[in-house]
């Protein structure tokens, strides 16, 4: 034990290093570049992209999105990873849409109560169901949540008899998508609902302290005495279960369910969390740079929508920006 | 080292011992499950699936599925994985393409044969960069190959223009023609089998491939080179996926941005599928070439006879999915009391 560990009495950090310090804030960073770049697409569109019409349709698509990659959030700071999210989320719109459609060629007619409790449901069974293999059967994420992905798919399609879109939903479903409290819209609400209930949930609970545990060393999780089986289960659970969610405001957004509208929801969860410092071995990151992931991403997707970049441009610069995000929270840690 | 297992039977017979030996041995099950599915498929559509049309197609996606699994396999023996494999196989085939026919604002075009080379660097030129990112920045596989594979096959349409480019019909030779009666296809394919088990079971890199799979600290403190094994199994596999480009685009006698299909996943799935059924671990240090084979053989069936039957693309995947669940399960099983 070191004797001469003497605490000196430093007097209280001056401005200046308090903001040098707040510089090498990962999440200032990332708030940074944010700022950046909603200047950048502000200017290269000519002001188009600063429209109160197209930040809102931004924060209402970036609500989806970023439900979506809490959950992927969960999973992958206990180093796992869901690739599963997005066809979670086709098959809760399309199966739920399937039971509440008033068109005769579903026969559920569920009422709207029951059709979106029994997507959420389904969410979360499908997420417990990658859950138990992972955890219970000690299964590679990546291998079962694939498969499950093409399940789900597979699934969807059956639901809607063939691919087909499923149209004539009950109004009163529009809620979730459409409707607002107040002057906000409802689904974003829901998103700040998920983010702030995330947050304490990852930085005041045991819970939260275990996932990071998990990521960080396994072997320590185990010898510490803590559950990982339990705790693995539960995150893949909850990673369902945001699915389903988004799944619902998805559906009740654009009232029609289609095989083809979430598409692409899993890549886009994992980039908005490894580009928000989430480090895929587990362990480290916090949900605010989720979120900030998150809205980076939808900034940058909303900008070369405006400017008219084709999706194939629009891949080309989002895979790049994965790359460059893990190159420098890789090179970061070193 | 304790004394005498205690499963010594005292069955006389060498023959009995032999076969139970036989039934334990993984790839046995993988035939076997192999003959099942095919007389399983041949009783469901009312005809035994061996008709000659039928058994080229499956010989040939199979040599093209099989040629991208063995580099497939190279990278998940080091407990890697590569999802860009149907990326940057689709670049891969635009770029040749662009450069073989006259493509307006392109290099005019220039003779198939040196096409073919120029793709199948650009193959290992891509895979390159994979290995790049994954042995010297050492980031994870699956994030770099899935970044890649956005980038690769958004780079395909683009350098395309999105346009289905027609092909000298000197290209056809590759997957249409044979030599002494065996497919040029089939040759290609079972000369990467045959390279694949020499360089895994009698090079040093092969042995380095499985030590840095298996216990990745223990091959670095061995004095392996982990950061080379890293490398060059990324280079390979894409190297693999140019030689499958090249078939792909002689088979249909065109290059276009969807010769893999729309998003170009289905090649991943694929060959991971393949090489996981086929015994591969995960987690890398496990598995054969002789089980690839086997596992690229059962995909092929399994697509062809869905095929037949009629199934649609969704149901496949659902199909598919539970046949890689259940092999992964397996493999999970198997390995449960370590």
């Amino acid at each position: 034990m070191p004797e001469t560990m003497q605490q000196e009495k430093s007097p209280s950090p001056t401005i200046k290093e308090r903001l040098l310090r707040l510089t090498r804030n990962e999440n200032f960073a990332l708030g940074v570049i944010l700022a950046v770049l909603i200047v950048a697409f502000g200017v290269m569109t000519h002001g188009a992209f600063l429209t109160t019409t197209n930040i809102r349709s931004l924060l209402l698509r970036s609500s989806i999105r970023g439900i979506a990659s809490v959950g992927q959030a969960f999973v992958m700071l206990s180093a796992g990873i869901d690739l599963s999210v997005g066809g979670v989320a086709i098959l809760v719109s399309c199966l739920g849409a399937s039971l509440m459609s008033e068109s005769s060629r579903y026969a559920a007619h569920l009422p709207m109560p029951l059709g979106v409790l029994i997507m959420v449901l389904v969410g979360i069974g499908m997420g417990a169901g990658n859950g138990v293999m992972v955890s219970r059967f000690r299964m590679s994420p990546l291998i079962v949540t694939l498969a499950m992905w093409q399940i789900t798919m597979g699934l969807a399609f059956q639901a809607t008899k063939g691919g087909e879109t499923v149209r004539y939903l009950p109004d009163s479903l529009a809620f979730f998508g459409k409707g607002s409290i107040g002057v906000v819209p409802v689904p974003i609400i829901i998103f700040v609902v998920v983010i702030v209930v995330a947050y304490l949930v990852l930085h005041h609970t045991s819970f939260g302290r275990f996932i990071y545990a998990i990521g960080g060393s396994e072997v320590s999780a185990i010898l510490s005495g803590i559950k990982t089986r339990n705790i693995r289960f539960w995150v893949y659970a909850i990673c369902g279960f945001c699915a389903g969610i988004a799944g619902v405001i998805q559906l009740s957004r654009i009232m029609a369910a289609n095989l083809m509208a979430l598409y692409g929801l899993e890549i886009d969860s994992i980039a908005a969390v490894v580009v928000g410092g989430v480090s895929l071995f587990g362990g480290r990151g916090s949900i605010i740079g989720v979120l900030l992931g998150v809205l980076i991403l939808s900034v940058v997707g909303n900008g070369m929508n405006i400017l008219g970049l084709t999706i194939y441009m629009q891949w080309i610069v989002k895979g790049a920006i994965i790359l460059i995000a893990v190159s420098i929270d890789a090179l970061r840690r070193r | 080292m304790a004394g005498e297992s205690p499963r010594e039977k005292a069955s006389g017979s060498v023959l009995k011992d032999s076969a139970i030996r036989l039934t334990r041995n993984e790839n046995f099950a993988l035939v076997v499950i192999l003959i099942v599915l095919i007389t399983v498929f041949g009783i469901l559509t009312n005809r035994l699936s061996l008709s000659r049309d039928n058994i080229l197609n499956i010989m040939l996606q199979s040599s093209m599925r099989g040629v991208a699994a063995v580099g497939q396999a190279l990278v998940i023996l080091t407990a890697g994985i590569d999802v860009s494999v149907g990326g940057i196989s689709t670049l891969v085939a635009c770029i040749g393409g662009t450069l073989i026919t006259t493509m307006p604002g392109y290099l005019g075009p220039i003779p198939w044969g040196t096409g073919l080379i120029v793709m199948l660097l650009a193959g290992a030129g891509l895979g390159a960069i994979n290995g790049l990112f994954v042995s010297r920045l050492r980031l994870a596989p699956l994030i770099v190959t899935l970044a890649m594979w956005q980038i690769t096959r958004g780079a395909a349409s683009i350098v395309s223009k999105e346009e289905s480019m027609h092909l000298p019909d000197a290209l056809s030779f590759v997957a249409h023609s044979s030599i002494g009666g065996v497919p040029i296809a089939a040759l290609i394919f079972v000369a990467a089998i045959v390279l694949g088990y020499f360089i895994l079971n009698h090079t040093t890199f092969g042995s380095s491939v499985y030590a840095v799979g298996g216990n990745e600290i223990n091959a670095w403190l061995s004095g392996i080179k982990t950061r080379n094994t890293h490398f060059w199994v990324y280079v390979i596999s894409g190297f693999c996926v140019a030689i499958a480009a090249v078939i792909q685009i002689s088979r249909v006698m065109s290059a276009s941005p969807v010769i893999w299909g729309i998003t170009g996943l289905e090649l991943a799935i694929d060959t991971i599928g393949a090489v996981v059924i086929g015994g591969v671990s995960l987690f890398g240090g496990k598995g054969s070439i002789i089980g690839v084979l086997l596992g690229v053989l059962i995909i092929g069936v399994l697509n062809n006879g869905m095929n037949i039957a009629g199934l649609s693309i969704f149901t496949q995947s659902l199909l598919k999915g539970g046949v890689i669940l259940a092999a992964v399960g397996v493999d999970a099983w198997r390995r449960r009391s370590l």
